[in-house]
């Protein structure tokens, strides 16, 4: 975890042998490229197909065709006629934002507590915050309905990111993992110079786990992102501007579902369902060795 | 997550606590403390007395009802669909997420050069959200048109009604999961990276194969991992929510998407009771109840892994 | 240590500022009871503001009403929340205190509502506006919305359904469109199957699409069954239920099974110039009042000749959703909302929307299919004054039986299981057609169901 970086480009391992005739090798890394390649191609198929779609005309969505004919460049346009599509992406990007960087700095703290200070009952309170990761969402989610509604936070924002300020289990883990392994001299030598906690933590811990600082914000960016739930149960009862996009597609579905009185034009869902993602594989295409890494790191740790 | 609750282990020091650092500590730790006292244990002792009770949202009112909640989960036919419908995905999507992630991070690990590549391809689709996922799906199942069906047509197969058929609306919904299986993938890719090498020339020189090998080097040395995986997915899929909210029950009135019980899930369902249905307490004896599932299922897989994981240092 | 401490007392608190930020607006809790209506809450000149909820995307014929109510009620400030109903949405706004004066929703959900002493009786509404309801709305319509003998809800919009033959696909196998005939299963099976086509095992053109799981409860009702009893209480295992569920089994076998048709209607270009009687996808398919409007715009391309639903004697047969305004229990100015409600609902209010409706397909070059509102004489006077020929026989003849079907409507019942019932009926029906139960069973599971969601609200 001390490094973050890609590390999956190594020699083969499996099946490594000197006694091997290096021709015969060649042929089943041949074999395995071929059965890698075709597994792309069904991995990437539905982005082709979802493009595709998303350029056809109503009655085309379900040829599967690749090439649309006519390429209908409108569909793009007309969407942001046809929904709030903009109104939704603002909101599900603000409230991402608001929901990883409140994680990340409180899980943050709460981690720093947990690796560097000794207080009483600490392995046990720790021991609570991994127990907590188990606690199916379901258990809270009509209580913290409730307790949202008494705060008056029904149909805002809060409920969407607020809890974030008290941390969440899995990152203070992770934040802690990280912790752990940095050299604990530094900061008691920080101590003697008169730096106090508060500087340590800001000026030193966290430029420091910058690393697993953005595996945070990026995890949290994601889940919020892809948040269904939580968006159904506080922003449906809202007009349609105040949806967030994964409300927003579920929304459109309805609407243009012939069987509940709507039109069927599935390319507009395409099209949202693709403006949707892009942000999505736009974050990927940046942070992709903090997702790998840290995906690998929860994984191994565990 | 066995060995998650097990990693706790600091320098133990028993001695007498600065007072000053230990309120440091604390007061660090407060955010969570707060969180955890009104956000989890708060909610969840509101959800206990809930579960007894019958919540009327529109007078504010909260009535006692003894065990009535909790007698009408043994009685009410679809929460015994939604349950079994449950229990089927986990028993068909755990299994099969845990076969391709570990095959698809084998052929990684073999491939060399170029893995980062084809990584990174399968990485996207666990970048996609749900409900795009769902609602491309919605399309690309369609039991005459979709492309699945049509590619299957090509090698003579005659495709399922997959999502109207009620014997592959679970399977159709693996299918979506196992889209998104990379993230599985990559765990296991790590876990690979970390079998020692000379384990594999040892093997060799015995004279055993690729295939003995995985079983009697790579598996053992994966074990953990391989646990690991099974509980968190096991977890994740017994709460099962947006691609079966989005394909069946995102109608509010029901029916028009086509859902029938087969397409019942048990997140699904206790969403509709709590915020559809507006019965708390009947939504909080759900949510007890699938609590104790997933702790029993959990409990189980502990039991069995104490026989079957490999422990490095044990 | 000062500095530190503030510090970290400022992370800290930031949690607990949230809490007393958003404690400082507690919900408001209120009686809410069920308090009857007197006579004055109605009366008076309507003045004050006016909170109401409806009309989402309201089109021509909601804006053109909403524009001539404003201009009656001069002296009432509306305040239009122009959002979709949604259950979760009203409960909380009563719990909180916090409900409209007018709100409009689906006539399924008015009788849950009055069970709950949620929204108010209208029978003093309507008679210091001057309107009697039995006289002025279709009386299944006004069944929609009355619940233990009072009616809770200003209702509108009536659109019912009928049967849309496809001549094209008819003609070439033989059928006629008398034969597509819901009273005599036997003749409605042969000409489902002389018109039904498959290719591949997949099918090409449906014999008679009846769009059941969608509209379960009309069939039902078509078909002799039974969903309420007098009380609203369901009654889903009424025998009629599964023999209703059996014959519209043999309608869907008859064509290669309910999976293979719902996956071919899905893909339906319905909306569109490639719909299903372009494309001669159906013989023939169940479609309401508004689908003519859809068919205008490939009027050329399509043969159409529609007849009604059937009951087993061989009478019409008619049923159809639609929505209403109620006044909740907390409004604060019933006076306005009842006046905007009933006003909206005016015959002067209707006929403005029939103007607006008419310069809009004039507009387009559409023809114009009418404007069903839910009221007899408002209906006909419509009809005179704006629907006229196009010179498209099929298309004339399509307008006009729908218009023929208006006097056959019934009521779904008002419920306070209603929504219930419906979702139900539809999983039930699906269950047993997709082979998962049979009719029984799916029948017992569904009024398991909606008896649960019936105690709760009545008990």
């Amino acid at each position: 975890m001390a490094t973050v970086a890609p590390s999956v480009e190594q020699p083969p391992r499996a099946g490594l042998s000197a006694a091997r005739a290096p021709m015969k090798k060649r042929v089943k890394r041949a074999i395995v490229v071929a059965v890698l390649i075709a597994f792309s191609l069904v991995f990437l198929y539905p982005f082709a197909w979802l493009l595709a779609a998303s350029l056809k005309s109503r009655g085309q969505v379900f040829d599967n065709s690749l090439i649309p004919d006519p390429v209908m460049w409108s569909n793009y346009v007309e969407i942001w006629n046809e929904l709030p599509l903009g109104h939704w992406m603002f909101n599900s990007i603000s409230i991402a934002v608001l929901a990883a960087v409140l994680v990340a700095v409180s899980s943050s703290l709460v981690a720093w507590g947990f690796a560097h200070f000794e207080f009483p009952f600490r392995n046990q309170l720790f021991g609570l915050v991994l127990a907590t990761m188990m606690l199916p969402a379901a258990v809270t989610m009509v209580p913290t309905f409730l307790i949202w509604k008494y705060l008056g936070a029904l149909g805002t924002w809060l409920p969407l990111f607020a809890g974030n300020l008290f941390g969440s289990a899995f990152y203070i883990f992770l934040q802690r993992q990280f912790y752990l392994g940095l050299p604990r001299d530094l900061f008691e030598a920080a101590r003697i110079d008169g730096a106090n906690h508060w500087t340590i933590f800001w000026r030193m811990v966290m430029p420091l786990s910058m690393p697993s600082f953005i595996i945070v914000l990026l995890f949290e960016f994601q889940a919020s992102w892809n948040n269904l739930q939580a968006a159904l149960i506080y922003l449906n009862a809202g007009s349609a501007q105040q949806f967030t996009a994964p409300l927003g597609i579920a929304y459109a579905m309805t609407k243009y579902s012939p069987t509940a009185g709507g039109q069927a034009d599935y390319q507009y869902v395409m099209v949202a369902a693709l403006i949707v993602t892009l942000p999505m594989l736009l974050l990927f295409s940046f942070g992709q060795r903090f997702f790998i890494e840290g995906v690998a790191t929860t994984g191994r740790k565990g | 997550m066995a060995k998650v609750a097990r990693s706790p282990k600091l320098p133990r020091q028993r001695v007498r606590y600065n007072r000053r650092e230990a309120l440091v500590g604390l007061a660090f730790i407060s955010p969570w403390i707060v969180g955890f006292l009104v956000f989890t244990a708060g909610a969840m002792i509101y959800s206990l007395v809930l579960s007894f009770s019958n919540y009327n949202l529109a007078r504010n009112t909260m009535a006692y009802a003894g065990w009535a909640n909790y007698e009408r989960l043994f009685t009410d036919p679809k929460l015994a669909a939604a349950l079994s419908n449950t229990l089927v995905y986990v028993i068909l999507a755990v299994p099969a997420e845990i076969v391709v992630a570990l095959g698809l991070a084998l052929l990684l690990a073999a491939a060399g050069r170029g893995a980062g590549f084809f990584r990174t391809t399968f990485y996207l689709p666990k970048m996609t959200p749900s409900v795009a996922t769902a609602s491309m799906f919605l399309l690309l199942l369609n039991g005459n048109t979709g492309a699945i069906n049509q590619f299957l047509g090509w090698f003579g197969i005659q495709g399922p009604q997959w999502l109207v058929d009620p014997a592959w609306i679970k399977p159709s919904i693996v299918l979506m999961t196992l889209w998104g299986v990379s993230g599985t993938m990559v765990i296991f890719l790590a876990a690979l990276k970390n079998v020692p090498r000379e384990l594999y020339e040892v093997a060799s020189l015995d004279g055993a194969g690729p295939i003995r090998q995985f079983w009697n080097v790579t598996l053992p040395m994966i074990s953990p991992v391989l646990f690991f995986n099974t509980v968190i997915l096991s977890i994740a899929g017994f709460q099962v929510f947006d691609q079966a909210y989005l394909l069946f029950w995102r109608d509010q009135s029901g029916g028009a998407a086509g859902a029938s019980d087969s397409s019942l899930f048990y997140a699904v369902y206790l969403f509709q009771q709590a915020f559809r249905q507006f019965k708390f307490g009947y939504a909080a004896a759900m949510a007890w109840l699938l609590f104790c599932i997933i702790m029993a299922v959990t409990a189980i897989q502990r039991a069995v892994s104490k026989r079957l994981v490999y422990y490095e240092g044990e | 240590m000062e500095p530190k401490r503030r510090a970290l007392l400022a992370a800290v608190a930031a949690g607990a500022l949230l809490f007393t930020a958003c404690a400082a607006t507690p919900g408001a809790t209120t009686s809410g009871g069920a308090t009857q209506a007197g006579a004055g809450e109605f009366a008076g000149t309507p003045s004050g503001t006016l909170k109401a909820w409806g009309f989402e995307n309201a089109d021509d014929v909601g804006q053109s009403r909403l524009d001539y109510v404003a201009k009656q009620l001069s002296g009432v400030t509306v305040s239009l929340d122009a959002t979709a109903f949604d259950s979760q949405k009203f409960i909380t706004r009563q719990a909180s205190g916090d409900m409209p004066d007018v709100v409009q929703m689906d006539r399924a959900l008015v009788a849950t509502y009055a069970a709950q002493g949620l929204i108010t009786p209208l029978g003093e509404c309507f008679a210091a506006q001057n309107v009697d309801p039995a006289a002025t709305y279709y009386k299944n319509v006004v069944a929609d919305v009355t619940y233990k003998g009072d009616i809770y809800a200003v209702p509108q919009f009536f659109q019912p359904p009928a049967i849309i033959v496809n001549n094209r696909v008819a003609k070439a196998a033989g059928v006629a469109p008398e034969d597509i005939d819901t009273s005599n299963l036997d003749t409605l099976l042969a000409a489902i199957s002389k018109m039904y086509k498959e290719k591949n095992g997949k099918p090409t053109t449906l014999g008679f699409d009846p769009q059941a799981h969608s509209n379960t409860q009309l069939w039902m009702l078509a078909l002799g069954g039974k969903l309420t009893d007098d009380q609203g209480a369901p009654t889903l295992t009424d025998p009629a239920n599964a023999a209703a569920f059996e014959w519209l089994k043999k309608v869907y076998d008859a064509q290669g099974g309910f999976a293979k048709v719902k996956s071919f209607s899905d893909t339906f270009d319905f909306f569109g110039d490639k719909n299903q009687y372009v494309a001669d996808q159906v013989g023939a398919q169940m479609n309401f009042q508004w689908y003519p409007n859809v068919l205008a715009s490939t009027m050329k391309k399509i043969d159409i000749w529609t007849v009604p639903i059937k009951d087993a004697s061989g009478n019409t047969f008619a049923a159809a959703s639609g929505s209403a305004f109620v006044i909740p229990a907390g409004a604060k100015n019933k006076a306005a909302a009842c006046a905007w409600a009933v006003g909206l609902t005016s015959s002067e209010s209707w006929m403005a929307a029939a103007e607006a409706r008419a310069a809009t397909r004039a507009k387009d070059g559409a023809p114009n299919t009418g404007l069903m509102t839910g009221r007899p004489d408002m209906d006909q006077k419509i009809k005179t004054e704006y629907v006229k020929s196009v010179g498209n026989e099929g298309f004339d003849q399509t307008v006009s039986a729908f218009y023929d079907v208006l006097p056959s409507g019934a009521s779904f019942g008002a419920s306070p299981a209603g929504e219930s019932i419906k979702a139900e009926l539809s999983n039930a029906l699906i269950s047993f057609l997709s082979g998962d139960k049979d009719a029984n069973t799916a029948l017992a599971d569904a009024q398991t169901a909606a008896e649960s969601a019936y105690q709760s609200v009545v008990g």
